[in-house]
């Protein structure tokens, strides 16, 4: 592992939890998008966080490696605690932060280069420079993702060209490659059809064993096939949260049960 | 009825509008061509090779080698001087600056780039060309003083269209580089810049034919000989330049006149290039 | 608990780029302001009614600079008359039907120097339309010269009308031609007017093809008609700074103070126009 000078001590914890949201509120300017939020994210485990457009999951789940901070008016109040370290804290180097909690987006977005340079990126970003290791590292990293079979005869294509699917495994291999303990999807698959759908959620199951993966999606069906928490937010709140299957098949919560059965989305 | 006359007199006025660029077109390249003739059938290659500009002594001498290569020196020097300021100017706007900085900085530069090239000469001409001989550099117009000149009149169409480039690449690109822990400016440089690049280059591009194409300040400010410079002290005329100046002079229909439509009909072939080039470069941001 | 504004600069690395860069380009911006007043405040202290009312006098050493601010807006009114409905029309051909070949030409056009357009100016409407030095054939040939500008703006003006607006109108069975001039343009009537702006200011600051078509160094009179040769701002400025020097630099200043005034204005106005009122 890559030695990285900053505030946190990397600890092998055992069934805890790795990052703690606590009395978190998020602005966009005066518009209050995440309100009192408290959700705990245990280590190895799939925590999906689901509900209708707009509920502010999303910025839940974007405050979590700070990377909200890029939008200007952009304002937090509370705590969001890794490893027991709030990363609000002004201490914090923001881009090693980044670097442990790693995020996958929406769209695929490949950068505009071959499929071995767009790993080879993030690898140079942490200090490998030596060719043969960025070699092992790549090819380490497009194995985990399940795309190496399918690339490994021409690294050098842009990676513009691959499919959809392909893409969005590509840029989860670019962010698998910089061994983050924390991955963040943001509804990553929405933008996929069926087929590479189900590719990238067996993909997010494998990496369970290695990563805390959160992921953010607005599918119950996606939710229950994957995820083993659930938290379900509602106009920026937290309106229910628990083990997925106790809460899709018994919500305590009248809008978590309108919301599974439809009537609100 | 009434409808019928509306539609058909519109497309007739889409048809003439059309019509007038392309005549525009053709009409140029024909009328450089054809006045062009005299001079390339009198004079002859030694036009393109020789140094001699001295169209009004006896017997008068047609090289315009040295006029065509300061055009190109000084586009090339003056891109070059501007297009890494204009970038960088457009990275901070793009990616550092506060929306207000972002707002009054860009509308600062809107309002330069409608400032008329003669008054960007003059004040230059005013202010800073006295100061060359107080500082012992004998010329007070050169190639430098020029090369001022133009870097005003063209930083704004070099940032605006950079800074364009640049923002209008997608947000989520620049948020991918930033997950990995990237500093902006390594996000700016390395993966806006090359989600960019083809509207970069465009900016390029368009700003060495405005130079090339720049006739007032390098006029006003490059000094008067017809020779390439040595240094970047020497004074130096371009082709628009003698165009300019020596046209009102020349008599009608005489080898001079059409000499300078050779010179014209260069820097069209010169713009023709670039633009060119240009609807490549474009062409290829489409894919 | 505190509210903490959030700004990922924590570093230093990222914290010199940035100072880096900001110094830059304030540097910059403090030099064009610069520019600006040096161009426009050594004019004002000649401004007065004689100055903008009376010819120039005494080889240039007194008077007033009214015949180049007359010629100027003559030249501009004529190349605008022509210019802006052709420029439009051109333009809306350019994004409703797609002619590769039409816009290859704008493009090409657009790219030409200034210099070049006053030689084809000097050529076809001095010399062979014996239009000589006059108004008229300065006219044309500015108003060639800014086609491919207004043309090229109108076209991304059109481009940006949303598709859904488009799809509309031929949804309600209009022909093309009504969908483009009865919905399209009106929707994008602001923007088309910062356009037109943004051309008269381009417009009243050229000087090359001026000087080659219908510009004068001394006119004695007022244009008596299109076809009478003019004095312009710029071309007059140009005129003073490169024949006459300290003697008449002056009037310079001050028609460049009045120049860059007009500029300012016509820019300003093109700038207030720019959202579309919903």
């Amino acid at each position: 592992m890559i030695e990285m000078a900053d505030t946190i001590e990397r600890r092998n914890i055992k069934n805890e939890y790795i990052l703690e949201v606590r009395n978190f509120n998020a602005y966009y300017g005066e518009k209050l998008a995440v309100r009192d939020a408290n959700v705990k994210i245990e280590k190895n485990k799939i925590t999906a966080i689901m509900g209708p457009s707009g509920c502010g999951k999303s910025t839940l789940l974007r405050s979590m490696n700070r990377i909200n901070d890029l939008l200007s008016e952009f304002k937090v109040q509370g705590e969001i605690l890794f490893h027991d370290k709030n990363i609000y804290d002004p201490e914090i180097d923001v881009y090693v932060l980044r670097r442990r909690i790693g995020m996958v987006f929406q769209k695929p977005t490949p950068f505009p280069m071959s499929i071995f340079e767009n790993i080879a990126y993030g690898l140079r970003l942490i200090g490998i420079t030596d060719k043969k290791e960025l070699r092992d590292r790549v090819k380490q990293a497009l194995e985990m993702a399940a795309l190496w079979d399918e690339v490994k005869d021409d690294l050098e294509k842009s990676a513009l060209k691959l499919s959809g699917g392909q893409q969005q495994r590509l840029c989860i291999a670019r962010t698998i490659a910089i061994e983050p303990e924390v991955i963040l999807f943001d509804e990553p698959t929405s933008a996929l059809d069926p087929v590479a759908t189900q590719k990238i959620e067996s993909l997010i199951e494998d990496l369970s064993e290695k990563f805390t993966i959160v992921i953010v999606t607005h599918n119950i069906g996606q939710a229950s096939r994957i995820s083993d928490y659930t938290v379900f937010m509602y106009r920026g709140e937290i309106v229910e949260q628990g083990p997925t299957s106790k809460l899709l098949t018994n919500p305590q919560n009248e809008i978590t049960q309108q919301f599974l059965s439809g009537k609100i989305g | 009825m009434h409808r019928e006359i509306k539609d058909k007199s519109r497309k007739a006025l889409l048809a003439i509008s059309s019509i007038t660029a392309i005549a525009a077109l053709f009409g140029i390249y024909y009328y450089l061509i054809k006045e062009s003739l005299p001079a390339i059938r009198s004079v002859g290659a030694e036009l393109f090779f020789s140094d001699q500009w001295y169209p009004v002594w006896e017997p008068a001498e047609y090289g315009m080698r040295s006029l065509i290569i300061n055009s190109l020196i000084v586009t090339v020097l003056g891109t070059l001087l501007v297009v890494p300021i204009s970038y960088f100017i457009a990275i901070y706007l793009h990616g550092f600056a506060s929306k207000k900085e972002k707002g009054i900085i860009r509308r600062l530069i809107e309002y330069l780039s409608g400032i008329p090239s003669v008054i960007i000469a003059f004040v230059f001409l005013t202010y800073l060309s006295p100061v060359f001989p107080n500082i012992g550099i004998y010329s007070p117009q050169n190639l430098l003083l020029a090369l001022i000149g133009l870097f005003f009149l063209t930083i704004p169409i070099s940032t605006v269209l950079i800074l364009e480039s640049l923002d209008s690449v997608p947000r989520e690109l620049e948020e991918s580089s930033a997950a990995l822990g990237a500093l902006p400016l390594r996000t700016y440089m390395k993966i806006t810049t090359r989600a960019a690049l083809p509207g970069v280059l465009n900016a390029i591009v368009l700003t060495a034919n405005r130079i090339v194409g720049e006739t007032i300040v390098v006029l006003l400010l490059g000094g008067g000989a017809a020779m390439v410079p040595a240094k970047l002290t020497d004074p130096m005329k371009t082709l628009t330049a003698v165009i300019a100046s020596e046209m009102p002079e020349a008599a009608r229909f005489s080898i001079h006149y059409s000499a300078l439509f050779v010179a014209g009909l260069v820097l069209v072939l010169f713009s023709t290039i670039f633009e060119l080039i240009s609807v490549m470069l474009l062409r290829r941001s489409r894919r | 608990m505190t509210i903490t504004k959030t700004n990922g600069s924590k570093t230093i690395e990222n914290k010199k780029a940035r100072i880096a860069l900001k110094i830059l380009t304030y540097f910059i911006s403090i030099l064009i302001v610069f520019v600006f007043i040096l161009a426009f405040l050594p004019g004002l202290k000649y401004w007065s009614w004689e100055f903008f009312s009376s010819f120039p006098k005494d080889q240039m050493t007194g008077g007033g600079i009214f015949p180049a601010i007359l010629g100027s807006i003559l030249l501009t009114a004529v190349s605008l008359v022509i210019a802006i409905p052709l420029g439009i029309f051109l333009g809306i051909v350019l994004s409703e039907y797609n002619l590769s070949y039409i816009k290859f030409a704008v493009t090409i056009l657009s790219g030409i120097p200034s210099v070049v357009f006053g030689l084809f100016g000097l050529g076809l409407f001095c010399i062979t339309m014996n239009m000589r030095t006059s108004i008229l054939a300065g006219g044309l040939t500015l108003s060639l010269m800014v086609l491919p500008v207004i043309s090229s703006s109108v076209y991304e003006v059109m481009r940006s009308i949303p598709r859904e607006l488009r799809e509309a109108a031929y949804a309600l069975g209009a022909r093309k031609s009504e969908v483009i001039f009865d919905m399209l343009v009106p929707s994008v009537r602001n923007s088309i007017i910062t356009v037109s702006f943004v051309s008269a200011g381009r417009v009243i600051g050229e000087t090359a093809p001026l000087i080659l078509t219908a510009a004068v160094f001394y006119a004695t009179n007022l244009p008596k008609d299109l076809l009478s040769p003019v004095m312009t701002l710029p071309t007059h400025i140009y005129f003073l700074a490169a024949a006459y020097g300290t003697k008449a630099r002056w009037m310079a200043e001050g028609a460049a103070s009045v120049l860059i005034l007009f500029v300012i204005l016509v820019y300003t106005i093109a700038f207030m126009f720019r959202r579309e009122k919903k």
